[in-house]
């Protein structure tokens, strides 16, 4: 069980795609850039998660992958660093101008 | 400015075929992150928030037309069409994919330019004034020094694993226009007793981040050849007992402060005396070759004029150009901090203008400022009204060097991994509203000049507040931005660390507080005083009184 409080809803596996970097979201069998396919876990599911960012690491598919926690009310991430993380930069892109 | 010999070369290409080697290894699944991790960031390799992310080494922030040429080119073609200028004179490529890195490296090695110990507890890329070589004011050119410090500081192997990074900062003017005091080592350089190679005084302890201090004097009068002698025995010094089991107390300062100065000196001292110096016997001849690269001599003479001017092209020239060294000649600093834009960004054709500005009107060279500007160091004063307009018709004319609205900001949670909060959201509404305000006073005849104003986006302090007349440090509280105002520092040689003005502010109440802040210090100010003057005289609490006695009245 998670110690923190945050993740007694639900969570998403998050990591980076090993090649590009590219921020991805686990879908229960492959990786996507896209969180509405991503499989969610209640609190009893995260084991099976951590277990498969483990060995999604070791097999050199993603980097840094963790458990990011969901506001079940919201469907956001909880945590500020996420909200950004998973919105991309708040700014209009120099090049884009 | 110095060209890569065939050893320099040699040296770049062999490292970038290096890192090939192990990217390769690491997509092959022959080495796991934990062992890829230390390479990539020896390379300048990051993973933020959102991507990889490469900073690649401007060595004391000097470059040529051709290289920033091949920026412009990286950043069109492995990146999103731009890159951002850091305080540290480096650029950053911000959506860099590691499949690429090997071949951006290759094309980097071509141009005589690399990614080398921008990152990782090594010593980093050694800083100077933007105006080095060129300002009027300057006693000695402090470039050679910093590129005999790059190849003594490369690849060392004694100094490749100290407890935390190490920043050098050289500068050789009165004038501190390189932020020196808040380097883990600072020199002032000027000429030796024989008018030959430099004397230096030598700062040690000075830094940023959680534990800002300034520099002190470790040693005044030191001689060229005692130079390198004395560094390597600070580092090692500190490589002994600087402390590795906190990472919040294992810089240099912490070491000093806690060590005391009289004792680090004698520590110091004990080393060198104990240990055969002669290997650095070779610094002389060496700096002597480096030293007639940056020679400017050959540099045709050119008669001084006087130009007539009124309008944007007055105020450009009031703002954004700098006295020279040689008459008829004058430095030129591009803004990249218009009304509203990111500090320090620039797109790729926005590099591929400045290359070929360089190449007409600057000898090919530009220089990184660590306010996050490109200056252009060589332009006949002849020169100056085509420059303009040719910058007028790039976009890239903004008249605002060393005014309030020229902000330094680091990406902030935008782009770091690091940060606890957004820091360009907040630098661009307050250069939009201040650059406003700067215009006005200047039709009305009036100097538009202020406070300066840096922003970082987490107390790592990237974004230099503490030095700042106004630093804003963003934070997270309770998972929502909560931004911290400090006053009264300065980066300037008589350095000082900003005070924390009090409880912090949303966001949106910002632009309303900074505006609080200035429009006090008018108000108090005597004719021409500067803000940190003011604020010297007057003190924290009538500051404090103005802005949190009366609500902000800023909707949320």
């Amino acid at each position: 069980m998670a110690k923190d409080k945050r993740l007694q809803g639900p969570s998403v596996l998050t990591a980076n795609e090993i090649m590009t970097g590219a921020i991805v979201y686990w879908t229960g069998d492959d990786w996507s850039t896209d969180i509405a396919k991503a499989e969610r876990a209640g609190p009893d599911g995260r084991a099976a998660l951590e277990e498969i960012a483990r060995s999604e690491e070791d097999g050199n598919r993603v980097v840094g992958a963790y458990l990011m926690a969901l506001d079940p009310a919201t469907n956001l991430p909880v945590l500020l660093r996420e909200r950004h993380r998973l919105a991309g930069p708040s700014i209009a892109l120099p090049s884009a101008a | 400015m110095y060209h890569y010999d065939g050893y320099d070369q040699a040296f770049v290409a062999a490292r970038a075929a290096e890192f090939r080697d192990q990217v390769n290894r690491r997509l092959a699944g022959q080495l796991t992150e934990d062992e890829f991790k230390p390479l990539r960031l020896k390379n300048g390799l990051y993973l933020q928030l959102h991507a990889y992310m490469l900073r690649i080494a401007i060595p004391y922030g000097t470059l040529s037309a051709d290289q920033m040429r091949t920026l412009g080119e990286l950043a069109d073609r492995y990146d999103r069409g731009y890159g951002h200028f850091t305080t540290r004179q480096n650029l950053q490529f911000n959506w860099t994919q590691l499949k690429d890195v090997p071949d951006m490296l290759d094309i980097l090695a071509e141009a005589g330019m690399h990614a080398i110990q921008t990152s990782g507890n090594c010593i980093r890329n050694v800083t100077t004034d933007a105006y080095a070589g060129v300002a009027g004011d300057e006693l000695i050119d402090p470039r050679p020094t910093c590129e005999l410090l790059r190849q003594w500081s490369s690849l060392h192997p004694e100094f490749a694993f100290l407890p935390r990074k190490f920043k050098i900062a050289v500068i050789g003017a009165a004038e501190d226009r390189a932020a020196m005091k808040f380097h883990d080592i600072g020199l002032t350089a000027y000429p030796g007793v024989d008018g030959g190679r430099p004397s230096y005084d030598v700062w040690v302890g000075g830094g940023q981040g959680r534990t800002p201090r300034v520099a002190q004097l470790f040693e005044a009068g030191v001689p060229f050849e005692r130079l390198l002698p004395t560094l390597d025995s600070m580092l090692r010094v500190y490589n002994l007992h600087g402390r590795r089991d906190n990472k919040y107390k294992a810089r240099i300062k912490i070491l000093v402060a806690e060590l005391g100065l009289e004792e680090y000196r004698a520590e110091v001292k004990a080393d060198m005396e104990g240990r055969d110096l002669s290997v650095f016997d070779v610094a002389g001849a060496e700096y002597d070759r480096i030293a007639a690269h940056f020679d400017i001599a050959d540099v045709p003479a050119e008669a001084d004029v006087r130009l007539e001017a009124e309008g944007d092209f007055a105020a450009w020239l009031d703002q954004n150009v700098t006295a020279h060294k040689l008459p008829g000649y004058a430095a030129v600093t591009v803004s990249f901090k218009a009304p509203g834009a990111i500090p320090g960004d620039a797109t790729g054709e926005d590099m591929r203008t400045l290359a070929a500005l360089a190449e007409r009107y600057s000898r090919a060279e530009l220089r990184v400022t660590h306010r996050q500007n490109v200056v252009l160091p060589f332009v006949r004063k002849a020169d100056l009204k085509a420059l303009f307009a040719a910058l007028v018709e790039a976009g890239l004319a903004t008249a605002n060097i060393g005014l309030t609205s020229d902000i330094i900001a680091c990406p902030g949670l935008d782009y770091c991994a690091l940060a606890t909060a957004r820091s360009i959201p907040i630098a661009q509404a307050l250069s939009a509203q201040i650059s406003a305000i700067e215009a006005d006073a200047r039709a009305k005849g009036e100097d538009p000049s202020g406070p300066t104003i840096n922003i970082s986006g987490c107390i790592n302090a990237c974004g230099h507040h503490h030095a700042a007349n106004i630093g804003i440090l963003g934070l997270n509280k309770a998972e929502k931005e909560s931004y911290q105002i400090t006053l009264g520092g300065r980066a300037d040689e008589n350095a000082a660390v900003g005070e924390i003005l009090g409880p912090g502010f949303a966001a949106e109440e910002v632009p309303a507080v900074i505006a609080r802040i200035i429009a006090t210090w008018r108000e108090h100010r005597t004719a021409n005083e500067s803000f940190v003057a003011t604020y010297e005289r007057v003190g924290k609490a009538v500051f404090k009184t103005a802005i949190y006695e009366e609500p902000l009245h800023v909707a949320a």
